[in-house]
């Protein structure tokens, strides 16, 4: 009826061409519900409690620092986390840290630095900020938008005499940072 | 007119499919207890302090002479509180009924793979109960687009065996 | 002769319409496939997850919305013009709906891309279903608003056309293209009046800050007044393709004039007052309200499961007209060769599951379960994804041949398309459901627990597969819609001209209009009926609602 515009001559490799097509468009789709459905109706007839073993041992957590955690506990010059957030409008992502001494009476004031962020997309955010470890101190980063620091990379350097400098690095993973909406950034 | 008879017939096995279906929602509710989120209760979104959400957190109440607990949970962005910066933690085989607002937009509560999923509207107070079975831990998500920063927001639930439940952390 | 050269000034509108279309199904297509591969992790370097939000408001609004309203403007004018075989009664008011729907879709379109301009201010990551408070420019609801005032004014034009035809006409039945057009219309005007009320009453002054605090769960309210029936203004165009066109492209003929008719008119009647199914999740409403629109929806699965009848029965019979035999062996005699019937035939079959997810979301129950999952994409990929859209796609390629009189280009292009489009969409909507069973959700950037060492679920199978299952799905969805744009464009541009570029006879229905009871043409009973059941539906939660004032319990706007 309607096959006046097919010339016969296509037909030959038409018909492969289509065959082919049917196996996979149709085919391939036909199978995958199938398998959802014989899964479905396994787990729901022979729920032999497979979830049980799935429900997987949590791996030791790794230690992370949110506030009030405190950092370089091992050299005589512990700064404390006393600040942590990021503040997301809808045009930018700032991300608000601050410092604290945990101990007011530290005699020698060596310098820390906070080398760079490590974000969750794996890009590093470098601009440091370098301050006396026995101040508070408070910076702030633009991030891009959407991304979150996991890490931060700091070092310490310590007069140990006249003219001998000690180096510390510290690699501190982040825990969970308060994301809180403002209405405007504030500069 | 004129109806075909396969059609007649098939017409009447559609109006019986549907009738099905009614009837096993109905089902759900009587026979199962199935609840849905009803009720038409106001609230202040901007004076959220001076209500019960002023303090979230977990409350003991008793009811009918039995120790039940209520959790007043305030969805803002880009949080649970509480429930993301620490856990919800409630007692399993016990009542629960959470209370549900927002202040600043809309937010979801839900708790992953469980049918306890309520939108959080501004203005409007989300009231739902349940007793959790088992004592695990569940994932809480904001399901509900509320910002730039949504898919940041999510939380914790963990219910914990009667007799290791601490009441030392219950809001008064 | 084919529809351009009977009616060449309909064919420019129409085809104008159509180019819109195109344009935004390619732009919003491609939004998919970056969010198909952003949100599984497979690969998230295009955009900031921040600038997620911004691209799937982009693929919403230009698909579910854009797409749609002019597409299915093209084809109303193509089916009015050619059932009542007249061009449009004045071509200056013609052709200023198609404008102003235009300048506002380029409002619409600036207001949401300008969320990609770093620091920019004009802003609208509000998603294609802008609840307050958060809030977009008031260049987007302004160019909502002109959309949807230039789709009232196409529907008014048809009415114009159909009132023309009557005075010449006076005892002739409403030709069934037209009598489907008005119907899907007059549907749209009933479920509008909640939109309109939205945008022009609440939105549009509240972004441009004549009045700061709004209550959320008003709009939200009369925007679901809206996005059910809406549904059924994208799907009845479908429809109106598998009655009026798919059983010609078969073979045969369409088999019943009145069940077309009666289906219609179903829709009318009920598609608006079932808009709470989508606030099951709700406060604020009560659940005799809930429970009503459950049983209307439930109800509105008789005129689909009639569609589903007349369809396979128009079917069969084409079939049989090209020598099919036996109980089923009869499929195999469909022209599986032909781009159209294909495209078709396949929305036809995902509608079907689409119908099966449906109706476990329509459960008010089981819909807590699923609510705001991944299951909801994947549920509405298989509906207006493909029913709708593949169904627009297949029909192009019959349609577009008459609007610009030239042959399709690329056959076998053509061919490989739909199928395409099918397992792709098989592909990412079987994931989307299973992922949303185990709580995934929906429009989020990064579904992944990040710091509490928690997880997703699955019932069976893994996170990880279905990750890939919908970033491959997309990507087949990617390559389909190249192709497709590929062989409209070509053959739009460089096809072979000829007088008859495709077979564009549509032959009578089996049992046609001469059986079809005068009352069905009744619009203004059905219109009435419709009305009167939106009132009992939503007259007293809103009342309400605004008991305490329209704005309150007000909250305050959040720029998104
Ligand atoms: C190239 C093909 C397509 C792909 C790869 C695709 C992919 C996606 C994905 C992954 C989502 C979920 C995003 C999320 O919730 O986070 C989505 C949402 C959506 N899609 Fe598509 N899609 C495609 C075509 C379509 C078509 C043709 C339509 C309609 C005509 C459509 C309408 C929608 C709508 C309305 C949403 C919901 C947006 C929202 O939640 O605000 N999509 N799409
Ligand atoms: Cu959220
Ligand atoms: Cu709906």
């Amino acid at each position: 009826m309607t096959n006046s515009e097919t010339s016969n001559s296509e037909e030959g490799s038409n018909k492969t061409l289509v065959r082919t097509l049917i196996i996979i468009g149709i085919g391939i789709p036909v199978l995958v519900e199938l398998l959802t459905l014989f899964n479905l109706v396994n787990v729901q007839i022979f729920n032999d409690k497979t979830d049980q073993v799935q429900r997987r041992s949590q791996p030791d957590q790794a230690v992370e620092f949110t506030e009030g955690d405190t950092l370089f506990t091992k050299s005589n010059y512990p700064v404390v986390i006393s600040g942590m957030q990021i503040n997301v409008s809808a045009q930018e992502w700032v991300f608000e840290l601050e410092f604290r001494p945990s101990d007011t009476t530290m005699q020698a004031t060596p310098l820390v630095k906070v080398d760079s962020l490590r974000l969750k997309n794996g890009d590093l955010l470098r601009r440091g900020q370098e301050w006396s470890a026995s101040q508070s101190k408070s910076m702030r980063w633009t991030l891009p938008n959407g991304q979150v620091p996991v890490k931060l990379y700091l070092s310490g350097k310590e007069l140990i005499t006249e003219d001998s400098v000690r180096n510390i690095h510290e690699e501190v993973p982040l825990g969970s940072i308060p994301v809180r909406y403002t209405r405007k950034t504030q500069r | 007119m004129h109806i075909h008879k396969f059609e007649r017939f098939w017409i009447k096995l559609s109006f019986g499919l549907i009738a099905f279906f009614i009837a096993s929602v109905i089902y759900g509710f009587v026979a199962m207890d199935l609840k849905v989120i009803g009720d038409y209760q106001t609230i202040d979104p901007q004076n959220l302090g001076e209500t019960e959400f002023g303090t979230p957190g977990v409350r003991k109440v008793t009811k009918n002479g039995q120790t039940e607990y209520e959790v007043y949970v305030q969805t803002i962005q880009f949080a649970f509180q509480p429930g993301t910066a620490r856990p919800i933690t409630v007692p399993a085989n016990t009542r629960v009924t959470f209370y549900i607002t927002s202040p600043d937009v809309l937010h979801g509560f839900e708790v992953a793979g469980t049918n306890i999923n309520t939108m959080s509207i501004p203005g409007q107070v989300a009231k739902l109960t349940t007793i959790f079975p088992e004592s695990r831990e569940y994932g809480l998500v904001c399901n509900e687009y509320c910002g730039p920063a949504h898919h940041i927001m999510e939380g914790k639930i963990k219910v914990v065996p009667k007799s290791e439940f601490d009441k030392s952390n219950l809001v008064q | 002769m084919t529809f351009l050269h009977k009616f060449p000034k309909a064919a420019k509108v129409s085809k104008a319409n159509f180019i819109v279309a195109f344009i935004a199904l390619g732009l919003g297509g491609f939004f998919g496939f970056i969010q198909a591969l952003h949100r599984t992790g497979v690969f998230r370097g295009f955009f900031n997850s921040g600038e997620y939000y911004t691209l799937l408001t982009g693929h919403g609004v230009l698909l579910a919305l854009i797409f749609t309203t002019f597409f299915i403007a093209g084809l109303f004018v193509w089916g009015v013009t050619r059932s009542l075989e007249r061009e449009p009664e004045n071509m200056t008011f013609t052709w200023s709906w198609f404008w102003i729907m235009t300048i506002g879709l380029v409002m619409a379109a600036v207001a949401i891309l300008g969320g990609l301009v770093p620091n920019g201010s004009i802003r609208a990551a509000v998603l294609y279903t802008f609840y307050p408070p958060l809030q977009a420019h008031p260049m987007f609801y302004i160019g909502l608003a002109l959309v949807l005032i230039g789709s009232w004014m196409a529907g008014a034009d048809w009415f114009w056309s159909y009132r023309k035809w009557r005075e010449e006409n006076p005892t002739d039945r409403i030709p069934i293209l037209t009598f489907m057009t008005l119907f899907t219309m007059l549907m749209w005007y009933v479920c509008t009046i909640g939109l309109a009320i939205e945008v022009v009453g609440l939105l549009i002054p509240w972004s441009l800050g004549w009045v700061v605090e709004i209550e959320p769960l008003l709009p939200r309210t009369l925007f679901w007044f809206f996005g059910h029936a809406v549904v059924y203004f994208w799907l009845l165009p479908a429809y109106y393709v598998w009655y009026a066109i798919l059983p010609k492209l078969s073979g045969g003929r369409l088999f019943s004039d009145s069940m077309t008719r009666i289906v219609f008119i179903i829709f009318l009647i009920l598609s608006t007052p079932v808009g709470y199914h989508h606030q099951y999740a709700d406060a604020g409403i009560s659940l005799g309200f809930k429970f009503y629109a459950m049983a209307t929806t439930m109800l509105l699965l008789l005129p689909s499961l009639m569609t589903l009848f007349t369809v396979v029965a128009s079917m069969e019979h084409g079939a049989r007209q090209r020598g099919g035999k036996g109980y089923f062996a009869w499929v195999g005699k469909l022209p599986w060769d032909r781009p159209a019937f294909v495209g078709c035939a396949l929305a036809g079959i995902m509608f079907a599951a689409g119908g099966f997810s449906g109706m476990i979301n329509a459960g008010m129950n089981v819909n807590l379960l699923i609510h705001n999952t991944l299951w909801i994409p994947g549920h509405f990929h298989l509906t207006v994804g493909t029913a709708v859209a593949l169904t627009f796609m297949a029909i192009s390629y019959w349609l577009v041949p008459q609007l610009t009189g030239r042959k399709l280009k690329f056959k076998t292009l053509a061919l490989i398309q739909p199928y395409t489009w099918f397992l792709g969409m098989t592909l990412m909507s079987n994931a989307m459901h299973r992922a949303g069973l185990a709580g995934v959700p929906r429009r989020t950037a990064e579904p992944e627990f990040n710091t509490n060492a928690m997880s997703f679920d699955p019932v069976f199978g893994t996170m990880g597969e279905m990750k890939w299952q919908i970033a491959i799905g997309g990507t087949i969805l990617l390559i389909s819609l190249i192709l497709f744009l590929w062989v409209i464009t070509t053959s739009w541009l460089a096809g072979e001209k000829s007088d008859k570029p495709v077979d564009d006879y549509i032959p009578e229905p089996l049992s046609g209009v001469e059986h079809t009871p005068a009352v069905l043409d009744n619009m203004k009973l059905w219109f009435a009926l419709a009305l009167i059941l939106v009132l009992l539906a939503y007259s007293f939660p809103l009342w309400e609602m605004i008991q305490d004032g329209i704005f309150e319990p007000g909250a305050l706007p959040r720029p998104s």
